[in-house]
């Protein structure tokens, strides 16, 4: 064995040995980086043929990422989820004043509180004192609608602006990881803290958006906007747009347009959002929020109410006579215009006095009070021309209240399971990462056994809540 | 003990094991368990518990007690497809789409020995 081939042996082993120190170091320096999963420093054994001058010892190789595909993706998902949830319960938390589920505030109070005036009314049709309250409880009950459809509006606003931010913010994180396959092309090499850069970015990114990373065999990665739209290819990227829309011919023609989400070449693509605060954000704004203050095909749930309530108070009162024994004139009036505008438009009619308010039913049978005491029953009416959708008005307004309250409860609990699951997931990220194939699947088998036995007492608890429930009448 | 107090009992525990299983560690899974345990004697309650006078407010705390498992449960569920999936994949190494043996890709790289 010559001298040379010894000390070209030893100085391989000195610099495979200097490369896992850097590694180390590396790891120690980044433990607190965001998106950086730890370096395995390998070494491969080199031949050992000491005739033909090969004396084996070790060469470092590349250092390998512990990163873990699966569990990055499986925190991204759970990202995704919170996202959604976050953005639907900030977006419904807005909403749910205006349906005060206890009843003391809001359109439930001023509805309830004019058919009581109507109601004292007609127990004593003569008075000035009812006539005039009357009056001043269905101008409350104008107001209230005029105020719950502008909190809409300005709901509406607020979650379209957010929108466009979105977007925004997912076009900046796809022009990052651009940024990024552009530098790996460059440099050639995997550079761990180009990686924990670009693991951070799709994280965020996937909190905001349900985007599809694929890692290429060129090392650059793709992005795809639910695993259909692309984002990034390459040294390409495509930005979305947020766009306002209205279909051709619409029903209500001065509707609030929904919002779509548009590619690069302006196709609409607001399907492929999938997770994350957009994917929130457009359940609210096209789902939500149309089904309450209308759009340009339906009327929503705000405006039949209140030209229910317009007409058919209008309706009895013109088929009464007042003190004078003129016919009734209208309490009631709105922009007739469009379907969707109703609820912002209602006022009482300018022209209507306490003494031009009709109590009186020429019949036949003659009864003094006759409308005052219809008008008084209308909430709880089940004629068919006094219903909303097979229901009385109250009813129908009180079904409205339970949807948006479960809701609430929906996005609400939604986001408490998400926000527990994407802790859990990053948890079990830490723990699994930086240890050995071999011991990740041990460490992980270990946690799935506990989780199933932990899984099988809650199915014992939720059975004898249920028992309990059963038996407490 | 009435129904009311076991429900908050049981509530109080049920946020421990959701907070402590953010943790997700072998003995953090078996003191857990251990605390599901002693709920779920704390639901049996003892003989002379009442539950039959229990009344309409105690049904409001078991509803909301209902809906407190059931997002435990969905917490737990996520941990459980989260390792599920992790050991079918760690399982699934080295064979192909189909369930045959992948045949590895020879490395130049590779040491000797002769």
């Amino acid at each position: 064995m010559g001298l040379f081939a010894n000390l070209t042996s030893s100085v391989k082993a000195l610099n495979a040995f200097e490369q896992s120190l850097e590694v180390a170091q590396n790891n120690v320096s980044n433990a607190s980086t965001a998106g950086f999963a730890k370096q395995l420093a390998t070494l491969n054994a080199l031949p050992f043929h000491p005739q033909t001058g090969l004396l084996g010892g070790v060469q470092a190789g590349a250092p390998q990422s512990t990163r873990d595909e699966y569990l990055e993706q499986a925190v991204r998902y759970q990202n995704g989820q919170l996202g959604n949830y976050t953005a639907q319960a900030q977006g419904l938390g807005g909403i749910e004043p205006i349906f005060d589920v206890t009843g003391q505030t809001g359109i439930i109070a001023a509805l309830n509180s004019m058919f009581q005036s109507f109601s004292a009314w007609s127990a004593n049709p003569d008075s000035a004192a009812a006539r005039q309250d009357v009056l001043s409880k269905a101008q409350d009950l104008g107001s209230s609608f005029q105020q719950a459809a502008s909190v809409l509006a300005s709901v509406t606003g607020n979650v379209t602006n957010q929108i466009g931010s979105t977007v925004a913010q997912i076009n900046d994180l796809a022009a990052q990881v651009q940024a990024y396959n552009i530098q790996h092309n460059q440099n050639g090499a995997a550079d761990s803290g180009l990686d924990a850069h670009l693991h951070d970015t799709l994280e965020t990114l996937n909190g905001l958006a349900g985007v599809t990373s694929r890692f290429e065999s060129d090392g650059s990665v793709t992005l795809l906007l639910g695993g259909q739209t692309p984002l990034v290819i390459g040294n390409q990227r495509y930005a979305l747009q947020s766009a306002s829309f209205t279909p051709a011919s619409p029903a209500n023609p001065n509707a609030i347009p929904s919002i779509r989400i548009e590619d690069a070449n302006g196709q609409d693509v607001t399907g492929h959002v999938v997770g994350g605060t957009l994917s929130g954000l457009l359940t609210v704004r096209n789902s939500v929020l149309p089904a309450l203050q209308g759009d340009s095909q339906q009327a929503g749930a705000l405006n039949l109410i209140a030209k229910k309530v317009a007409d058919r108070v209008n309706q009895l009162l013109a088929s009464g006579k007042d003190p004078a024994g003129n016919p009734g004139a209208p309490l009631f009036t709105y922009d007739s215009s469009s379907a969707a505008n109703t609820a912002r438009s209602l006022a009482i009619d300018p022209n209507i006095t306490a003494n031009t308010l009709a109590a009186f039913d020429p019949g036949p049978p003659q009864v003094a009070n006759g409308i005052a005491l219809a008008l008084s029953r209308l909430g709880d009416s089940t004629a068919a021309t006094d219903t909303i959708g097979g229901k009385s008005i109250l009813n129908f307004l009180n079904g409205q209240t339970q949807i948006i309250g479960q809701q609430v409860a929906s996005a609400s609990s939604g986001e408490t399971v998400a926000q527990r699951s994407l802790t859990q997931a990053r948890a079990v990220r830490t723990q699994v990462c930086g240890v050995s194939l071999n011991e990740e699947a041990i460490n992980v088998m270990e946690l799935q056994r506990g989780y199933q036995a932990i899984s099988k007492m809650i199915t014992v608890i939720n059975g004898l809540t249920e028992t309990l429930i059963n038996m407490v009448q | 003990m009435t129904l009311k107090q076991r429900c908050q009992a049981g509530e109080a525990k049920l946020e421990q094991v959701s907070n402590a299983l953010l943790d997700p560690r072998p003995e953090i899974l078996d003191y857990c368990e251990t605390e599901l345990q002693e709920l779920i004697a704390l639901l049996e309650g003892e003989p002379g518990d009442p539950v039959a006078g229990a009344v309409l407010s105690d049904k409001s705390e078991l509803l909301q007690f209902h809906h407190r498992i059931r997002l435990l449960a969905l917490q737990v569920q996520n941990a459980m497809n989260l390792c599920q999936g992790w050991i079918q994949l760690d399982l699934s190494q080295g064979y192909t789409g189909e369930g045959r043996p992948a045949v590895p890709l020879s490395e130049p790289g590779a040491s000797y020995e002769i």
